[in-house]
């Protein structure tokens, strides 16, 4: 896997017709290594900061959006942050737009770092790595069936391709995590007989109000935690951590699920959009082990915890309680994307895994709007396709209304 | 709670002269009359059936008495036991039949031994505390309550009745399901191992009684006539109906909860009149003293023809040594589905009234089981308070809690508003 040497990709190279830039492949790392930012929110502006935090010889040299103050915004951040040495994003690197994410990735970059609303992350995904760029790429990867499958693809072509894939499932790079799994393989609670996972917390407004001069588009990409096509719903986009981290325990995804859920406080209005604030799963795996899942995003005041159990027939763990703390895993995921690179460590491509996790969460995303069981099968043959096949500021677009069982249509 | 004792007429006499027991001794176990008579409050669907149950069981009771608010109701339901094939024991003289928000303390007052409480469950704590205070055995339909106060009012009369010895039988009758006791049995007794988990699970279609408000029905009587959409009188799904499996949890841990984090909303029910304020989903992470979780999911979700939603009514048991869903390791066809149950001597609608005489006879084991489903109301109570409030609520503090929803005048054209369909961090836990 790891360890290979210049002469071995040469003589491979030689004899496969190689195409790729020998310079972009793992234990080629040129240095430094140039990575470019997609989606300059929040995420991606600290995602950036950690990348440079974490590693030396490394640069920004790129960064991309749809939304130039957005650009602005982060880079501002950057660049008044303890890593603005490794900030070398000179003003033709700044590429604002709906196709800034291929100039980006048609830019000198190594790694791309995929920052975005999730509706966007199969397609990104698959040009970085047509491009045969390493890849950050953010949880979820998607927010409908079809996009996990683009992203499954293209993930299968990384790793022929070896490159490193890391995902922004922090959880996978740390420590505490990573000991606790090791110790629960090797029987430290007994045979897993239940699990639980809890994500109850508050809601993610990224707007306040509808400014009018914002077209539909606009609004709701400045608006995206609340239109299902770009986010998903929290189930995809935020309870992912845990069903991420029970499936990863579980060394599989669960085979089906039954859900329910609804909105009992989000009014029905435009700013609210059309995601849900509550959604309870019952998922079984092969074994029949059950997952008992709850997420919500209730007000101020209410019952938040995040959480999981994870019960054996000899004990019970969190997931992390018995291993050690060890570096922030924000940072953490960032050396080991460097690491792999350089070919310092295994090769890591976590996109398979995490690709399998968003599936299993729009699959009980799906059971609660339907009101069906869904099974791993039924959502991995879904003909959904929540994305839009056009682009622009003042697009019009439609809000589909809130699910409601029996209304809605399983595709 | 069933711990079998067959106290002879001699011991019941002995203890009566030395202890100067004030309990008329015809009602007392032991020493009931040859022929039992029962009086019925609540003359609806599952009063009439739990009549034709209660006389399908045993040849020697009689139906005397029979008490409603509707007059129309208590028609229906003497006309179906009527076509009935123990219509013959139905011998209730028109004096005898009751209509009106004071019929309950009529039908009491009568000269019945049995009290069967079968109205909607809000007026459960008062029904029962006459009937106890009226020294009578009682059938008491789940759940015991819809309010903590209610619950607590319950609890209670449920004390004196064990102190009377008074005979109490629930409606819960997966308890008087065979496969159910011997399967609870077995668990009880290590055959999965140690438990680990719990899950119960109630998810079916909605009870919506009417399809349409009659003009001339004042609130009160609307609220009656479509009892299931209000909170006060029903409780909620969680509690009206999902009672039936977390009671069966409970059962099996010989315990409650001790703090449950809820939610749940109207996904599909529409905000109109007919619909009430009721939720059509509840999902609860109930967690026991010894760490054990029980996930409880029920829903009503309406269901045509073009539209099958998943449905699914059972509880599961998790140990270490394995798993059982409640009802599999033992005899007996145990299937919640009426229809199965071609032998009405295996009917748990039909052994839970055997149970009931043979307790009050002295000819089976002496049954109370008042305060076991008390508790699980409470803990199906403390659920919807959670879900409606967004808070975690522990025992304590349902315990604890001075929520009480039932009207404090009666009279069928009362003006009564309907609260809101509670929302989080809006409704208040009292």
């Amino acid at each position: 896997m790891n360890g290979m040497t210049r002469r071995s990709l040469l003589g491979g190279g030689g004899s496969t017709f190689m195409i790729l830039r020998p310079e972009l492949v793992r234990g080629f790392a040129p240095a430094p290594l140039k990575a470019g930012l997609v989606g300059c929110g929040g995420r991606g502006t600290q995602a950036a900061q950690q990348f440079l935090q974490g590693n030396e010889n490394v640069e920004l040299t790129a960064m991309a959006d749809i939304f130039e103050d957005k650009l602005e915004t982060s880079l501002g951040r950057i660049q008044k942050s303890p890593v603005q040495s490794k900030v070398k994003v000179t003003p033709d690197k700044r590429f604002v737009g709906f196709d800034a994410f291929k100039k980006l990735i048609a830019s000198d970059v190594d790694i791309v770092m995929l920052c975005t609303p999730p509706g966007y992350r199969p397609e990104h995904f698959e040009a970085a790595v047509n491009a045969g760029k390493h890849v950050f790429t953010e949880k979820p990867i998607a927010t409908d069936p079809v996009g996990v499958r683009r992203f499954l693809a293209a993930c299968e072509k990384a790793k022929q391709k070896k490159l490193t894939v890391v995902s922004g499932a922090q959880r996978r790079s740390q420590r505490e995590y990573l000991e606790t799994l090791k110790k629960v393989r090797d029987g430290a609670i007994g045979e897993i007989v239940a699990l639980y996972a809890s994500y109850l917390s508050g809601p993610v407004m990224h707007a306040k109000a509808r400014d009018p001069k914002w077209g539909d588009m606009t609004w709701q990409h400045r608006n995206w935690y609340s239109f299902l096509w770009i986010c998903g719903d929290q189930i995809v986009e935020q309870h992912f951590h845990n069903i991420d981290t029970m499936n990863w325990f579980m060394g599989t995804h669960p085979v089906k699920v039954v859900a329910t859920g609804g909105v009992a406080w989000r009014p029905r209005t435009e700013l609210y959009g059309n995601i849900y604030d509550h959604l309870a799963s019952d998922f079984v795996y092969p074994n029949g082990v059950r997952l008992s899942s709850v997420c919500r995003q209730y007000p101020q005041g209410c019952f938040r915890r995040v959480w999981d159990d994870i019960v054996g027939t000899k004990g019970r763990t969190n997931g992390m309680d018995m291993g050690e703390k060890g570096e922030n895993p924000y940072v953490q995921e960032h050396i080991n994307l460097v690491k792999s690179i350089r070919g310092e460590i295994p090769y890591i491509n976590d996109g398979f895994a995490v690709a399998e996790s968003t599936m299993t969460c729009i699959m009980a995303r799906e059971s609660a709007y339907t009101g069906l069981e869904i099974t791993w099968d039924m959502i991995m043959n879904s003909k959904q396709d929540l994305q839009p096949k056009a682009f622009d500021y003042d697009l019009k677009m439609e809000m589909p209304p809130l699910p409601v069982p029996g209304e809605y249509k399983f595709t | 709670m069933d711990k079998p004792e067959h106290p002879s007429r001699r011991a019941f006499a002995a203890g009566a002269a030395t202890t100067f027991m004030i309990i008329r001794p015809e009602l007392v176990r032991g020493f009931a009359p040859a022929k039992l008579k029962a009086g019925l409050v609540g003359c609806g669907g599952r009063g009439t059936q739990a009549i034709i149950d209660l006389l399908t069981g045993d040849k020697n009771v009689e139906v005397t008495a029979m008490g409603d608010i509707f007059e129309d109701k208590m028609e229906n339901s003497i006309k179906r036991i009527k076509n009935s094939a123990v219509a013959d024991r139905l011998t209730v003289t028109p004096d005898k039949r009751f209509i009106g928000f004071d019929a309950y303390k009529k039908v009491i007052a009568s000269d019945v031994d049995i009290v069967m409480l079968c109205t909607p469950p809000g007026y459960r704590p008062e029904h029962f505390e006459a009937a106890i205070n009226a020294k009578k055995h009682v059938f008491c339909e789940k759940p015991f309550g819809t309010d903590p106060v209610g619950v607590r009012r319950f609890m209670a009369a449920a004390k004196k009745s064990e102190q009377m010895k008074l005979t109490v039988v629930s409606g819960a009758q997966r308890r008087f399901a065979e496969d159910y006791q011997e399967t609870i049995k077995k668990i009880q007794n290590g055959a999965i191992g140690d438990i680990r988990a719990l899950y119960a699970y109630w998810v079916g279609t909605p009870v919506v009684q009417q399809k349409a408000r009659d003009p001339k029905w004042g609130d009160m009587t609307w609220q009656h006539r479509a009892w299931y959409s209000h909170v006060w009188i029903c409780g909620d799904q969680v509690v009206e109906q999902h009672l039936h499996n977390i009671d069966v949890c409970n059962w099996l841990m010989n315990d409650h909860p001790e703090k449950v984090v809820a939610s749940g909303g109207a996904i599909w029910r529409p905000r109109t009149e007919i619909y009430g304020n009721i939720y059509d989903h509840v999902s609860a992470d109930f967690v026991y003293k010894n760490g054990v979780r029980m996930s409880s999911y029920c829903r009503q979700f309406p269901r045509t023809e073009s539209y099958q939603p998943y449905q699914n009514v059972s509880e599961l048991a998790v140990g270490t040594k394995g798993r059982s869903n409640c009802h599999d390791l033992g005899r007996g066809t145990g299937q919640d589905v009426r229809t199965k149950f071609k032998d009405p001597l295996q009917n748990p609608y039909v052994r839970e009234h055997m149970a009931l005489v043979a307790s009050i006879r002295g000819t089976g084991p002496y049954i109370n089981h008042a305060m076991a489903v008390a508790e699980s109301t409470m803990t199906c109570i403390m659920a919807r308070e959670s879900a409606y409030s967004g808070l975690e609520i522990t025992w304590d503090m349902i315990m604890n809690s001075k929520q009480d929803l039932q009207p404090k005048a009666f009279d069928y054209d009362l003006k009564m508003e309907v609260p809101p369909l509670p929302v989080p961090g809006e409704y208040k836990f009292v």
